[in-house]
Protein backbone atom coordinates (compact mmCIF):
# COMPACT_ATOMS: atom_id res chain seq x y z
CA UNK A 1 0.00 0.00 0.00
CA UNK A 2 1.21 3.40 -1.24
CA UNK A 3 1.26 5.97 1.59
CA UNK A 4 -0.81 8.78 1.24
CA UNK A 5 2.25 11.06 1.89
CA UNK A 6 4.15 9.22 -1.10
CA UNK A 7 0.97 9.88 -3.50
CA UNK A 8 1.55 12.82 -6.48
CA UNK A 9 -1.37 14.11 -8.36
CA UNK A 10 -0.10 13.84 -11.68
CA UNK A 11 -2.48 15.81 -13.80
CA UNK A 12 -1.72 16.57 -17.72
CA UNK A 13 -3.31 17.72 -20.89
CA UNK A 14 -3.02 17.73 -25.13
CA UNK A 15 -1.33 20.20 -26.54
CA UNK A 16 -3.36 21.39 -29.17
CA UNK A 17 -2.36 24.29 -31.57
CA UNK A 18 -5.45 26.30 -30.87
CA UNK A 19 -4.17 26.62 -27.40
CA UNK A 20 -0.47 28.09 -28.68
CA UNK A 21 -1.16 31.68 -28.24
CA UNK A 22 -2.23 31.39 -24.36
CA UNK A 23 0.55 29.16 -23.59
CA UNK A 24 3.05 31.42 -25.16
CA UNK A 25 2.26 33.77 -22.46
CA UNK A 26 3.52 31.43 -19.89
CA UNK A 27 0.30 31.03 -17.83
CA UNK A 28 1.16 29.69 -14.67
CA UNK A 29 -1.19 26.36 -14.86
CA UNK A 30 -2.57 23.30 -12.77
CA UNK A 31 -0.42 21.04 -15.18
CA UNK A 32 2.12 19.23 -14.16
CA UNK A 33 2.53 18.19 -17.58
CA UNK A 34 1.69 18.12 -21.14
CA UNK A 35 1.19 15.43 -24.01
CA UNK A 36 2.05 15.91 -27.46
CA UNK A 37 1.02 14.31 -30.50
CA UNK A 38 4.05 12.86 -32.08
CA UNK A 39 3.06 13.20 -35.66
CA UNK A 40 2.31 16.88 -35.47
CA UNK A 41 5.72 18.18 -34.73
CA UNK A 42 8.04 15.01 -35.99
CA UNK A 43 8.16 16.38 -39.62
CA UNK A 44 7.79 20.24 -38.43
CA UNK A 45 10.43 22.24 -37.80
CA UNK A 46 8.74 25.66 -37.68
CA UNK A 47 6.43 26.97 -35.08
CA UNK A 48 4.67 23.67 -33.83
CA UNK A 49 8.68 22.22 -33.12
CA UNK A 50 9.66 25.65 -31.56
CA UNK A 51 6.38 25.63 -29.35
CA UNK A 52 7.03 22.32 -28.71
CA UNK A 53 10.52 23.16 -27.03
CA UNK A 54 9.39 26.67 -25.21
CA UNK A 55 6.83 24.38 -23.52
CA UNK A 56 9.39 21.56 -22.75
CA UNK A 57 11.30 23.96 -21.16
CA UNK A 58 8.65 24.20 -18.33
CA UNK A 59 6.96 21.12 -18.34
CA UNK A 60 7.93 16.92 -19.07
CA UNK A 61 5.88 16.31 -22.66
CA UNK A 62 4.47 12.24 -23.18
CA UNK A 63 4.61 11.90 -27.02
CA UNK A 64 1.50 10.46 -28.05
CA UNK A 65 2.03 8.91 -31.99
CA UNK A 66 -1.17 7.96 -33.87
CA UNK A 67 0.88 6.03 -36.71
CA UNK A 68 2.75 3.28 -35.79
CA UNK A 69 0.46 0.92 -36.44
CA UNK A 70 1.44 -1.17 -34.05
CA UNK A 71 -0.75 -4.16 -35.50
CA UNK A 72 0.65 -3.73 -39.33
CA UNK A 73 1.12 -7.14 -41.05
CA UNK A 74 3.89 -5.56 -43.41
CA UNK A 75 6.44 -4.52 -40.48
CA UNK A 76 6.66 -0.76 -39.08
CA UNK A 77 7.23 1.76 -41.08
CA UNK A 78 11.89 2.46 -41.61
CA UNK A 79 10.84 6.24 -41.86
CA UNK A 80 8.48 6.95 -38.96
CA UNK A 81 10.65 5.47 -36.31
CA UNK A 82 13.29 7.37 -37.94
CA UNK A 83 12.03 10.35 -37.06
CA UNK A 84 10.07 9.80 -34.12
CA UNK A 85 13.71 8.86 -32.69
CA UNK A 86 14.92 12.39 -33.84
CA UNK A 87 12.07 14.21 -31.65
CA UNK A 88 12.42 11.87 -28.83
CA UNK A 89 16.09 12.79 -28.32
CA UNK A 90 15.52 16.55 -29.03
CA UNK A 91 12.32 16.37 -26.49
CA UNK A 92 13.21 13.60 -24.42
CA UNK A 93 9.85 12.46 -23.41
CA UNK A 94 8.76 10.82 -20.48
CA UNK A 95 6.41 8.80 -22.00
CA UNK A 96 6.42 7.32 -25.79
CA UNK A 97 2.67 5.84 -26.45
CA UNK A 98 0.97 4.97 -29.36
CA UNK A 99 -2.19 2.43 -30.02
CA UNK A 100 -3.23 -0.82 -29.77
CA UNK A 101 -4.36 -1.13 -33.04
CA UNK A 102 -3.77 -0.54 -36.95
CA UNK A 103 -3.72 2.44 -39.35
CA UNK A 104 -3.35 0.88 -42.84
CA UNK A 105 -1.56 -1.71 -45.11
CA UNK A 106 1.10 -0.70 -47.64
CA UNK A 107 0.94 1.54 -49.49
CA UNK A 108 -2.17 2.83 -47.96
CA UNK A 109 -2.65 5.15 -44.82
CA UNK A 110 -6.27 4.87 -43.62
CA UNK A 111 -5.09 7.63 -40.37
CA UNK A 112 -7.51 5.75 -37.90
CA UNK A 113 -7.18 3.75 -35.06
CA UNK A 114 -8.65 0.54 -36.74
CA UNK A 115 -9.92 -2.56 -34.85
CA UNK A 116 -8.94 -6.29 -35.41
CA UNK A 117 -9.42 -9.52 -33.73
CA UNK A 118 -8.13 -10.26 -31.07
CA UNK A 119 -6.24 -13.87 -31.75
CA UNK A 120 -3.22 -15.68 -30.77
CA UNK A 121 -1.55 -14.54 -34.56
CA UNK A 122 -2.75 -10.84 -33.88
CA UNK A 123 -1.08 -10.87 -30.00
CA UNK A 124 2.51 -12.45 -32.26
CA UNK A 125 1.86 -9.63 -34.61
CA UNK A 126 1.99 -6.91 -32.23
CA UNK A 127 4.59 -7.89 -29.75
CA UNK A 128 7.07 -8.47 -32.66
CA UNK A 129 6.28 -4.85 -33.70
CA UNK A 130 6.59 -3.70 -30.30
CA UNK A 131 9.92 -5.47 -29.80
CA UNK A 132 11.00 -3.97 -33.13
CA UNK A 133 10.36 -0.13 -32.28
CA UNK A 134 11.57 -0.43 -28.60
CA UNK A 135 14.45 -1.61 -30.14
CA UNK A 136 14.82 1.17 -32.28
CA UNK A 137 13.91 3.71 -30.24
CA UNK A 138 15.88 2.78 -27.41
CA UNK A 139 12.58 2.93 -25.08
CA UNK A 140 9.81 0.93 -23.54
CA UNK A 141 6.75 2.12 -25.43
CA UNK A 142 3.30 2.58 -23.40
CA UNK A 143 0.06 1.22 -25.84
CA UNK A 144 -2.99 2.65 -25.31
CA UNK A 145 -6.34 0.95 -25.82
CA UNK A 146 -8.83 2.18 -28.43
CA UNK A 147 -12.60 2.52 -28.79
CA UNK A 148 -13.97 -0.12 -31.24
CA UNK A 149 -17.38 0.01 -33.31
CA UNK A 150 -17.34 -3.91 -34.38
CA UNK A 151 -15.68 -6.97 -32.61
CA UNK A 152 -14.55 -10.26 -34.31
CA UNK A 153 -16.04 -13.85 -34.10
CA UNK A 154 -12.73 -15.09 -34.63
CA UNK A 155 -11.57 -13.49 -31.07
CA UNK A 156 -9.89 -15.77 -28.55
CA UNK A 157 -8.92 -13.09 -25.85
CA UNK A 158 -11.19 -10.36 -24.39
CA UNK A 159 -9.35 -6.64 -25.41
CA UNK A 160 -7.93 -6.43 -21.41
CA UNK A 161 -6.33 -9.80 -21.62
CA UNK A 162 -5.20 -9.23 -25.09
CA UNK A 163 -3.48 -6.00 -23.60
CA UNK A 164 -2.23 -7.76 -19.97
CA UNK A 165 -0.58 -10.53 -22.10
CA UNK A 166 1.28 -7.18 -25.03
CA UNK A 167 1.98 -6.18 -21.82
CA UNK A 168 3.69 -9.26 -20.29
CA UNK A 169 5.25 -10.49 -23.65
CA UNK A 170 7.48 -6.99 -24.51
CA UNK A 171 7.49 -5.24 -21.91
CA UNK A 172 5.40 -2.07 -22.51
CA UNK A 173 3.58 -0.66 -20.44
CA UNK A 174 -0.40 0.23 -21.17
CA UNK A 175 -1.83 3.94 -21.51
CA UNK A 176 -5.52 3.05 -20.15
CA UNK A 177 -8.39 5.33 -21.88
CA UNK A 178 -11.37 5.21 -19.30
CA UNK A 179 -13.36 6.98 -22.33
CA UNK A 180 -12.04 3.96 -24.59
CA UNK A 181 -13.37 1.58 -22.06
CA UNK A 182 -16.09 3.25 -21.69
CA UNK A 183 -17.59 3.59 -25.02
CA UNK A 184 -15.90 0.19 -26.53
CA UNK A 185 -18.05 -1.21 -23.28
CA UNK A 186 -21.58 0.68 -24.44
CA UNK A 187 -21.09 -0.27 -28.13
CA UNK A 188 -20.19 -4.32 -27.13
CA UNK A 189 -22.46 -4.81 -24.10
CA UNK A 190 -19.45 -5.81 -21.81
CA UNK A 191 -19.14 -4.30 -17.55
CA UNK A 192 -16.12 -1.85 -17.93
CA UNK A 193 -15.24 -2.53 -13.93
CA UNK A 194 -14.39 -6.07 -15.41
CA UNK A 195 -11.94 -4.37 -17.50
CA UNK A 196 -10.77 -1.49 -14.94
CA UNK A 197 -10.16 -4.52 -12.67
CA UNK A 198 -8.71 -6.73 -14.18
CA UNK A 199 -5.87 -4.20 -15.03
CA UNK A 200 -2.98 -4.55 -12.51
CA UNK A 201 -2.54 -0.83 -11.27
CA UNK A 202 1.89 -1.72 -12.17
CA UNK A 203 1.58 -2.03 -15.92
CA UNK A 204 -0.29 1.16 -16.18
CA UNK A 205 2.11 4.52 -16.87
CA UNK A 206 -0.35 6.60 -18.18
CA UNK A 207 -4.43 7.36 -17.91
CA UNK A 208 -6.30 9.56 -21.10
CA UNK A 209 -10.05 11.04 -20.34
CA UNK A 210 -12.08 12.44 -22.60
CA UNK A 211 -15.91 13.19 -24.21
CA UNK A 212 -17.91 10.85 -26.53
CA UNK A 213 -20.55 11.99 -28.70
CA UNK A 214 -23.47 9.47 -28.87
CA UNK A 215 -24.25 8.59 -31.93
CA UNK A 216 -27.82 7.21 -31.27
CA UNK A 217 -26.80 3.38 -32.23
CA UNK A 218 -23.45 3.36 -30.93
CA UNK A 219 -21.08 5.64 -28.83
CA UNK A 220 -18.19 7.52 -30.82
CA UNK A 221 -14.84 8.42 -29.65
CA UNK A 222 -14.44 12.03 -30.30
CA UNK A 223 -12.95 14.19 -27.51
CA UNK A 224 -15.21 16.67 -28.45
CA UNK A 225 -17.14 16.75 -24.99
CA UNK A 226 -16.59 17.25 -21.24
CA UNK A 227 -15.70 13.74 -19.74
CA UNK A 228 -19.17 11.64 -18.95
CA UNK A 229 -20.32 10.68 -15.22
CA UNK A 230 -20.09 6.99 -15.82
CA UNK A 231 -16.50 7.60 -17.35
CA UNK A 232 -15.49 9.87 -14.23
CA UNK A 233 -17.10 7.13 -12.16
CA UNK A 234 -14.53 4.28 -13.77
CA UNK A 235 -11.27 6.84 -13.42
CA UNK A 236 -12.05 7.07 -10.08
CA UNK A 237 -12.25 3.39 -9.76
CA UNK A 238 -8.84 3.07 -11.16
CA UNK A 239 -7.01 5.78 -9.29
CA UNK A 240 -7.63 4.32 -6.21
CA UNK A 241 -5.65 1.55 -7.14
CA UNK A 242 -3.13 3.50 -8.86
CA UNK A 243 -2.64 7.17 -7.35
CA UNK A 244 0.64 7.71 -8.89
CA UNK A 245 -0.61 7.47 -12.62
CA UNK A 246 -0.23 10.26 -14.75
CA UNK A 247 -3.50 11.33 -16.14
CA UNK A 248 -4.40 13.69 -18.71
CA UNK A 249 -7.56 15.27 -20.63
CA UNK A 250 -7.84 14.82 -24.44
CA UNK A 251 -9.67 17.68 -26.55
CA UNK A 252 -9.69 17.38 -30.23
CA UNK A 253 -12.49 18.74 -31.71
CA UNK A 254 -14.80 22.14 -30.36
CA UNK A 255 -11.47 22.76 -28.67
CA UNK A 256 -12.61 24.78 -25.70
CA UNK A 257 -10.46 27.97 -24.48
CA UNK A 258 -7.69 26.62 -22.46
CA UNK A 259 -9.19 28.13 -19.28
CA UNK A 260 -12.16 25.94 -19.69
CA UNK A 261 -9.66 23.04 -20.44
CA UNK A 262 -8.00 22.90 -17.47
CA UNK A 263 -11.68 23.55 -15.51
CA UNK A 264 -12.02 20.45 -16.81
CA UNK A 265 -8.57 18.62 -15.57
CA UNK A 266 -9.33 20.44 -11.90
CA UNK A 267 -12.40 18.40 -11.66
CA UNK A 268 -10.03 15.16 -12.23
CA UNK A 269 -8.04 16.80 -9.21
CA UNK A 270 -10.47 17.34 -6.89
CA UNK A 271 -11.46 13.52 -7.45
CA UNK A 272 -7.74 12.58 -7.24
CA UNK A 273 -7.51 14.64 -3.62
CA UNK A 274 -11.05 13.25 -2.41
CA UNK A 275 -9.57 9.71 -2.71
CA UNK A 276 -6.17 10.44 -1.67
CA UNK A 277 -5.73 13.51 0.15
CA UNK A 278 -6.95 13.46 3.79
CA UNK A 279 -6.52 16.38 6.35
CA UNK A 280 -3.34 16.95 8.21
CA UNK A 281 -1.65 15.63 4.89
CA UNK A 282 0.75 18.21 3.16
CA UNK A 283 -0.71 18.95 -0.07
CA UNK A 284 0.08 16.49 -2.86
CA UNK B 1 -11.72 -15.23 -41.10
CA UNK B 2 -9.73 -18.10 -41.44
CA UNK B 3 -7.02 -18.02 -38.85
CA UNK B 4 -3.56 -17.12 -39.55
CA UNK B 5 -5.03 -14.41 -41.93
CA UNK B 6 -4.69 -10.79 -40.16
CA UNK B 7 -2.74 -9.62 -43.76
CA UNK B 8 -6.07 -10.73 -45.70
CA UNK B 9 -8.25 -9.52 -43.07
CA UNK B 10 -6.56 -5.88 -43.46
CA UNK B 11 -6.41 -5.95 -47.22
CA UNK B 12 -10.19 -6.60 -47.30
CA UNK B 13 -10.84 -4.16 -44.96
CA UNK B 14 -8.72 -1.07 -47.06
CA UNK B 15 -10.38 -2.44 -50.06
CA UNK B 16 -13.70 -1.53 -48.76
CA UNK B 17 -12.27 1.58 -47.40
CA UNK B 18 -10.87 2.76 -50.58
CA UNK B 19 -12.74 1.12 -53.10
CA UNK B 20 -16.01 -0.06 -51.30
CA UNK B 21 -14.93 -3.51 -52.51
CA UNK B 22 -17.93 -5.78 -51.62
CA UNK B 23 -16.25 -8.62 -49.53
CA UNK B 24 -19.15 -11.08 -48.58
CA UNK B 25 -17.31 -13.25 -46.11
CA UNK B 26 -15.61 -10.55 -44.22
CA UNK B 27 -18.37 -9.27 -43.82
CA UNK B 28 -19.96 -12.58 -41.78
CA UNK B 29 -17.05 -12.67 -39.30
CA UNK B 30 -17.92 -8.78 -37.61
CA UNK B 31 -19.76 -8.12 -34.91
CA UNK B 32 -21.41 -4.69 -35.15
CA UNK B 33 -21.79 -1.89 -32.24
CA UNK B 34 -24.51 -1.01 -30.34
CA UNK B 35 -27.31 -0.72 -32.51
CA UNK B 36 -25.65 -0.75 -35.56
CA UNK B 37 -27.85 -2.91 -37.96
CA UNK B 38 -25.33 -4.30 -39.76
CA UNK B 39 -21.64 -5.21 -40.38
CA UNK B 40 -21.99 -2.99 -43.92
CA UNK B 41 -22.49 -0.33 -41.68
CA UNK B 42 -20.08 -0.81 -39.01
CA UNK B 43 -17.57 -0.39 -41.58
CA UNK B 44 -18.73 2.55 -42.80
CA UNK B 45 -18.04 4.15 -39.44
CA UNK B 46 -14.66 3.96 -40.81
CA UNK B 47 -14.73 4.81 -44.11
CA UNK B 48 -16.88 7.85 -43.26
CA UNK B 49 -13.77 8.63 -40.85
CA UNK B 50 -11.50 8.39 -43.50
CA UNK B 51 -13.07 10.91 -46.17
CA UNK B 52 -13.40 13.48 -42.73
CA UNK B 53 -9.89 13.37 -41.77
CA UNK B 54 -8.49 13.75 -45.43
CA UNK B 55 -10.97 16.62 -45.85
CA UNK B 56 -10.17 18.02 -42.66
CA UNK B 57 -6.65 18.04 -43.85
CA UNK B 58 -7.09 19.43 -47.08
CA UNK B 59 -9.25 22.14 -45.97
CA UNK B 60 -6.41 23.06 -42.78
CA UNK B 61 -3.74 22.93 -45.83
CA UNK B 62 -5.85 24.74 -48.59
CA UNK B 63 -7.34 27.77 -46.49
CA UNK B 64 -7.55 30.10 -49.27
CA UNK B 65 -8.99 27.69 -51.98
CA UNK B 66 -11.51 26.61 -49.68
CA UNK B 67 -12.34 29.97 -48.98
CA UNK B 68 -12.96 31.10 -52.90
CA UNK B 69 -14.73 27.78 -53.61
CA UNK B 70 -17.24 27.70 -50.82
CA UNK B 71 -18.64 24.82 -49.03
CA UNK B 72 -20.30 23.11 -51.19
CA UNK B 73 -17.89 22.98 -53.93
CA UNK B 74 -14.67 22.78 -51.79
CA UNK B 75 -16.12 19.61 -49.69
CA UNK B 76 -17.63 18.05 -53.26
CA UNK B 77 -14.29 17.95 -55.06
CA UNK B 78 -12.31 17.03 -51.87
CA UNK B 79 -14.56 13.79 -51.98
CA UNK B 80 -13.92 13.15 -55.50
CA UNK B 81 -9.78 13.99 -54.54
CA UNK B 82 -9.74 11.69 -52.17
CA UNK B 83 -11.41 8.75 -53.84
CA UNK B 84 -8.62 9.01 -56.69
CA UNK B 85 -5.63 9.82 -54.65
CA UNK B 86 -5.40 7.48 -51.37
CA UNK B 87 -3.16 8.33 -48.82
CA UNK B 88 0.40 6.87 -48.73
CA UNK B 89 1.80 9.18 -45.90
CA UNK B 90 2.36 8.87 -42.07
CA UNK B 91 1.44 12.26 -41.95
CA UNK B 92 -2.21 13.74 -43.06
CA UNK B 93 -0.51 17.32 -43.32
CA UNK B 94 1.45 15.96 -46.11
CA UNK B 95 -1.39 15.07 -48.16
CA UNK B 96 -2.63 16.85 -50.57
CA UNK B 97 0.64 17.56 -52.60
CA UNK B 98 -1.12 17.39 -56.10
CA UNK B 99 -4.50 18.77 -55.24
CA UNK B 100 -3.78 21.69 -57.26
CA UNK B 101 -3.43 20.01 -60.40
CA UNK B 102 -6.08 17.78 -59.68
CA UNK B 103 -8.30 21.29 -59.69
CA UNK B 104 -6.22 22.47 -63.27
CA UNK B 105 -7.44 19.30 -64.57
CA UNK B 106 -11.57 19.83 -63.89
CA UNK B 107 -13.77 21.54 -66.80
CA UNK B 108 -16.12 23.05 -63.47
CA UNK B 109 -13.19 25.11 -62.46
CA UNK B 110 -13.03 27.37 -64.92
CA UNK B 111 -15.43 29.65 -63.20
CA UNK B 112 -13.19 30.20 -60.75
CA UNK B 113 -9.81 30.92 -63.08
CA UNK B 114 -7.11 31.70 -60.26
CA UNK B 115 -8.13 28.55 -58.54
CA UNK B 116 -5.25 26.75 -59.09
CA UNK B 117 -2.86 28.92 -58.38
CA UNK B 118 -4.87 29.46 -54.99
CA UNK B 119 -4.17 26.12 -54.20
CA UNK B 120 -0.43 26.70 -55.22
CA UNK B 121 -0.48 29.53 -52.53
CA UNK B 122 -2.00 26.95 -49.71
CA UNK B 123 0.74 24.58 -50.34
CA UNK B 124 3.71 26.69 -50.43
CA UNK B 125 2.41 28.54 -47.18
CA UNK B 126 2.16 25.06 -45.88
CA UNK B 127 5.80 23.77 -46.65
CA UNK B 128 7.16 27.36 -45.76
CA UNK B 129 5.38 26.97 -42.12
CA UNK B 130 6.68 23.96 -41.39
CA UNK B 131 10.44 24.72 -42.67
CA UNK B 132 13.05 25.44 -40.08
CA UNK B 133 14.40 28.92 -40.59
CA UNK B 134 17.68 29.03 -42.27
CA UNK B 135 20.94 31.10 -40.48
CA UNK B 136 21.38 34.17 -42.78
CA UNK B 137 24.76 35.51 -43.46
CA UNK B 138 25.70 38.72 -41.94
CA UNK B 139 25.55 41.79 -44.15
CA UNK B 140 29.36 41.83 -43.99
CA UNK B 141 29.71 38.52 -45.57
CA UNK B 142 27.42 39.09 -47.88
CA UNK B 143 29.32 42.37 -49.58
CA UNK B 144 31.91 40.26 -50.61
CA UNK B 145 30.00 40.05 -54.11
CA UNK B 146 31.36 43.30 -54.73
CA UNK B 147 34.55 42.57 -55.08
CA UNK B 148 34.01 38.96 -55.94
CA UNK B 149 31.48 38.59 -58.29
CA UNK B 150 31.89 35.04 -59.48
CA UNK B 151 30.35 34.01 -56.26
CA UNK B 152 27.15 32.68 -56.29
CA UNK B 153 24.04 33.29 -53.60
CA UNK B 154 22.99 30.12 -51.74
CA UNK B 155 19.57 30.79 -50.44
CA UNK B 156 18.18 29.50 -47.52
CA UNK B 157 15.90 26.82 -46.97
CA UNK B 158 12.85 29.01 -45.98
CA UNK B 159 12.56 31.13 -49.00
CA UNK B 160 10.02 31.18 -51.59
CA UNK B 161 9.34 32.72 -54.60
CA UNK B 162 5.77 32.97 -56.11
CA UNK B 163 4.39 34.35 -59.73
CA UNK B 164 0.54 34.86 -60.59
CA UNK B 165 -1.51 36.54 -63.29
CA UNK B 166 -4.26 36.93 -60.26
CA UNK B 167 -3.70 39.16 -56.98
CA UNK B 168 -3.66 35.25 -54.86
CA UNK B 169 -2.12 37.16 -51.88
CA UNK B 170 -4.27 39.71 -51.78
CA UNK B 171 -7.32 37.18 -51.49
CA UNK B 172 -5.65 34.69 -49.59
CA UNK B 173 -5.21 37.90 -47.06
CA UNK B 174 -9.14 37.83 -46.71
CA UNK B 175 -10.02 34.18 -46.39
CA UNK B 176 -11.20 35.13 -42.97
CA UNK B 177 -12.90 38.30 -44.01
CA UNK B 178 -16.24 38.92 -44.95
CA UNK B 179 -17.46 38.14 -49.19
CA UNK B 180 -18.32 42.05 -49.51
CA UNK B 181 -14.51 42.76 -48.64
CA UNK B 182 -13.66 40.35 -51.30
CA UNK B 183 -15.89 41.93 -53.97
CA UNK B 184 -13.53 45.12 -53.70
CA UNK B 185 -10.54 43.07 -54.47
CA UNK B 186 -8.99 43.47 -58.26
CA UNK B 187 -8.42 39.95 -58.70
CA UNK B 188 -6.36 40.52 -62.43
CA UNK B 189 -3.27 42.55 -60.98
CA UNK B 190 -0.38 39.83 -61.49
CA UNK B 191 1.98 39.41 -58.24
CA UNK B 192 5.04 38.60 -58.02
CA UNK B 193 6.14 37.39 -54.44
CA UNK B 194 9.24 36.63 -52.11
CA UNK B 195 8.38 34.62 -49.26
CA UNK B 196 10.95 34.22 -46.50
CA UNK B 197 11.46 33.72 -42.62
CA UNK B 198 12.44 36.04 -40.31
CA UNK B 199 12.62 35.60 -36.19
CA UNK B 200 10.20 32.64 -37.10
CA UNK B 201 7.65 34.20 -38.92
CA UNK B 202 6.65 34.41 -42.25
CA UNK B 203 6.60 36.93 -44.15
CA UNK B 204 5.60 38.26 -48.17
CA UNK B 205 6.89 40.67 -49.71
CA UNK B 206 5.77 42.26 -52.97
CA UNK B 207 8.25 42.17 -55.82
CA UNK B 208 8.68 43.76 -59.59
CA UNK B 209 8.67 41.91 -62.42
CA UNK B 210 11.92 42.74 -62.71
CA UNK B 211 13.40 42.31 -59.26
CA UNK B 212 11.26 38.71 -59.25
CA UNK B 213 13.12 37.90 -62.78
CA UNK B 214 16.88 38.85 -60.90
CA UNK B 215 16.01 37.27 -57.93
CA UNK B 216 14.95 33.72 -59.80
CA UNK B 217 18.27 33.99 -61.82
CA UNK B 218 20.17 34.60 -58.33
CA UNK B 219 18.72 31.72 -57.14
CA UNK B 220 19.10 29.13 -59.30
CA UNK B 221 23.07 29.30 -58.48
CA UNK B 222 24.22 31.37 -61.30
CA UNK B 223 27.14 33.43 -60.09
CA UNK B 224 26.36 37.32 -59.44
CA UNK B 225 28.43 38.35 -62.22
CA UNK B 226 27.09 36.46 -65.01
CA UNK B 227 23.22 37.12 -63.48
CA UNK B 228 24.20 40.95 -63.86
CA UNK B 229 25.59 40.53 -67.81
CA UNK B 230 22.07 38.98 -68.15
CA UNK B 231 20.57 42.36 -67.03
CA UNK B 232 19.88 44.98 -69.46
CA UNK B 233 20.44 48.24 -68.40
CA UNK B 234 16.80 49.36 -68.36
CA UNK B 235 16.60 47.32 -65.23
CA UNK B 236 19.71 48.83 -63.36
CA UNK B 237 16.86 50.21 -60.73
CA UNK B 238 15.53 46.61 -59.89
CA UNK B 239 19.22 45.42 -59.58
CA UNK B 240 20.11 47.81 -57.03
CA UNK B 241 16.82 47.27 -55.46
CA UNK B 242 16.99 43.76 -55.79
CA UNK B 243 20.51 43.11 -53.98
CA UNK B 244 18.86 45.72 -51.17
CA UNK B 245 16.10 43.12 -50.56
CA UNK B 246 18.77 40.21 -50.39
CA UNK B 247 20.63 42.34 -47.26
CA UNK B 248 17.47 43.31 -45.53
CA UNK B 249 15.67 39.75 -45.84
CA UNK B 250 18.19 37.74 -45.12
CA UNK B 251 17.51 34.89 -47.65
CA UNK B 252 21.08 34.26 -48.64
CA UNK B 253 22.12 31.48 -45.99
CA UNK B 254 25.71 31.19 -47.38
CA UNK B 255 28.56 31.99 -50.60
CA UNK B 256 29.88 29.71 -53.07
CA UNK B 257 32.03 29.63 -56.21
Amino acid sequence: MIDSLQKQCNPGVGLRSTHFPYLETSPDTCLKWFEAVSENYMDSFGRPRIILNKIRERYPIALHGVSMNLLSTDGLNELYLQNLKLLIDEIEPFIISDHLCWTGTKPSNIHDLLPFPYTEESLKIVCQNIDQAQSKLGRNLVIENVSTYMTFKQSEYTEWDFLIEVSKRTDAKLLLDINNIYVSSANHSFDPINYINAIPAEIVSQVHLAGYTDMGDFLFDTHSKPVYPKVWELFKLFIKKAPNVPFMMEWDEDIPEFPILENEVKKAIEIWKNLHFKKGHKDA
Amino acid sequence: MPKNNLKSFQEQFVGFINDNTPANDFFKDILPAGRIPNSQEALEVHRNGYIARLTEALGETFEGTWFIMGDDLFFSICEEYIKENKSKLYNLSDYGENFPNFLEQRRDMIAIPFVQDMARFDWMFKELFHEKQHISIPLNELQRIETEPNLSLILGNSVSLFHSQFSIYKIWSQRNHTDSEMNNINYELPEHLLWYKQNNEIFVKNLSSGQFDIISLLMSAKSVASVLEMINSENQNDLVSSFQIIGTTGIVAGLKY
